[in-house]
């Protein structure tokens, strides 16, 4: 075994599902996630140093896999217009759903994904990592190499901005939750 | 107003909704496969977007890399020889005649009054003197001293600004059908002279063994062609001396007072 395969079983293979698990979560696309894991293990491999004598290398890692999916996803709103991103990304809809709901779940969904992808790097990383995979602030703070307290800061404006970019879900939000 | 915002508990749940953990096991595998295969590739420097993937593939047992860092480093040596010499001659002239032709049309612009000795030759090879002298706003008188005696032309020459004579004033004035001053016009005001002045300055390639000082500038019609040589006072940057072949090809040479 040679010392690539030695550091993907250290450091990656604990992570290996996570990781695909949030390239998939963030991208809601097969070919996309695919795209974005390529990305993260590049960046994993030129970072591999600092992941090596990183306090929370799976931290670090999940941090690269992050960004490199809203890297992606960026590039993609960039690329294409905003309805076509949005139709896009809403694409992979649940076929159990009927007609209208998944029509309604899907345009949320779009809208969720893009408010994501127009957060600041760390904010859309911080938020992801607290709510999406449920990481303690301290391993948050690892992640993103800042201190407790700014990782607080970063989860906390991650979700003011999100709660602006969402607002127009607000009354929709509000029935969703009261019907379920 | 204030906008409606969601609290917090709903924008986790809309992104663990919508962000929701439902990866496919099929999906997952194909993933994971694709995962260690990115690995794979990175960890044996497959990486994609190398810059030796730029050239064409036939092209690349040309160029190894080796080679193109030696060429490279031979050129930052030869820049770093270029730096350290002195500039080449032909262009700095070329600076400095323009900057000095520049500052002597801005003086010359400014300037209310003008006192010229002129020697040109005519169209038969005899050399003529005449004096100029031209005031603001367009007065100009002509001394002429020529074969045929002396002899005295005063021009009003009504222009737009004080010390500015145009050509059309000029032409206006009947000046350019007088032959005995036809071939002065070049210095029957301050623009007339600038616009004898104003040929495009090019160094000439024999002449660096004799280029002009620091504040003189030659005037040609093109590269090689004889010119004029302007000597301009350092101090108010206006012309004082114009020896050499005009435009028209006439030897001429002047002296300049700017009372």
């Amino acid at each position: 075994m040679n010392g690539d395969d030695l550091f993907y079983d250290t450091y990656l293979a604990p992570m290996e599902t996570r990781m695909l698990r949030t390239a998939w979560r963030i991208t809601r696309d097969p070919d996309r996630a695919r795209d974005a894991l390529q990305d993260a293990m590049a960046r994993v491999w030129t970072q591999r140093e600092r992941v090596r004598v990183h306090p929370n290398p799976g931290a670090l890692v999940l941090r690269i896999t992050i960004h490199a999916t809203i890297d992606g996803l960026r590039r993609e709103r960039r690329r294409l217009r905003a309805e076509d991103s949005l139709e896009l990304a809403a694409g992979r809809a649940s076929p159990q759903a009927g007609p209208a709901a998944a029509a309604e779940r899907n345009e949320v969904r779009a809208l969720v994904l893009d408010a994501v992808a127009r957060l600041p790097e760390k904010q859309a990383a911080a938020v992801t990592l607290r709510v999406l995979e449920g990481q303690p602030y301290e391993a948050i703070a690892a992640a993103l190499g800042c201190a407790e307290p700014t990782a607080r800061v970063h989860v906390l404006r991650g979700r003011e901005r999100l709660k602006r970019l969402l607002h127009v879900l607000a009354p929709a939000a509000r029935r969703a939750g009261g019907e379920s | 107003m204030s906008e409606r915002l969601l609290p917090d508990d709903e924008v986790d749940r809309l992104l663990r909704e919508a962000l929701a953990d439902d990866l496919p096991k099929e999906l997952e595998d194909e993933l994971r496969g694709g995962a260690r295969e990115a690995w794979r590739r990175a960890a044996s420097g497959a990486r994609p977007a190398r810059w030796r993937d730029w050239f064409p593939s036939v092209w690349r047992p040309l160029v190894p890399q080796t080679a193109l860092v030696a060429a490279s480093l031979a050129m930052l040596a030869a820049g770093a020889v270029m730096q350290a010499a002195p500039a080449p001659h032909g262009v700095v002239v070329s600076l400095e005649g323009r900057q000095a032709a520049a500052r002597a049309a801005r003086a010359m612009g400014r300037a209310t009054a003008m006192e010229c000795t002129v020697q040109v030759s005519d169209d038969h090879g005899r050399q003529l003197r005449h004096r100029i002298d031209w005031k603001a706003p367009g007065e100009t008188r002509v001394r002429l001293d020529g074969a045929g005696g002396r002899a005295e032309r005063t021009l009003r020459l009504p222009g737009a600004a004080p010390s500015v004579l145009t050509r059309a004033a000029v032409a206006r004035d009947g000046a350019s059908r007088d032959p005995e001053i036809e071939h002065l016009r070049a210095f029957l005001s301050p623009l007339a002279l600038w616009e004898r002045l104003a040929a495009p300055w090019r160094p000439e390639p024999g002449r660096e063994g004799k280029a002009p000082a620091a504040g003189a500038f030659v005037v040609a019609p093109r590269p090689g062609a004889p010119g004029l040589t302007v000597t301009v006072d350092p101090a108010t940057h206006l012309p004082l001396w114009l020896d050499g072949t005009d435009r028209d090809g006439r030897k001429q040479a002047a002296v300049c007072r700017w009372p």
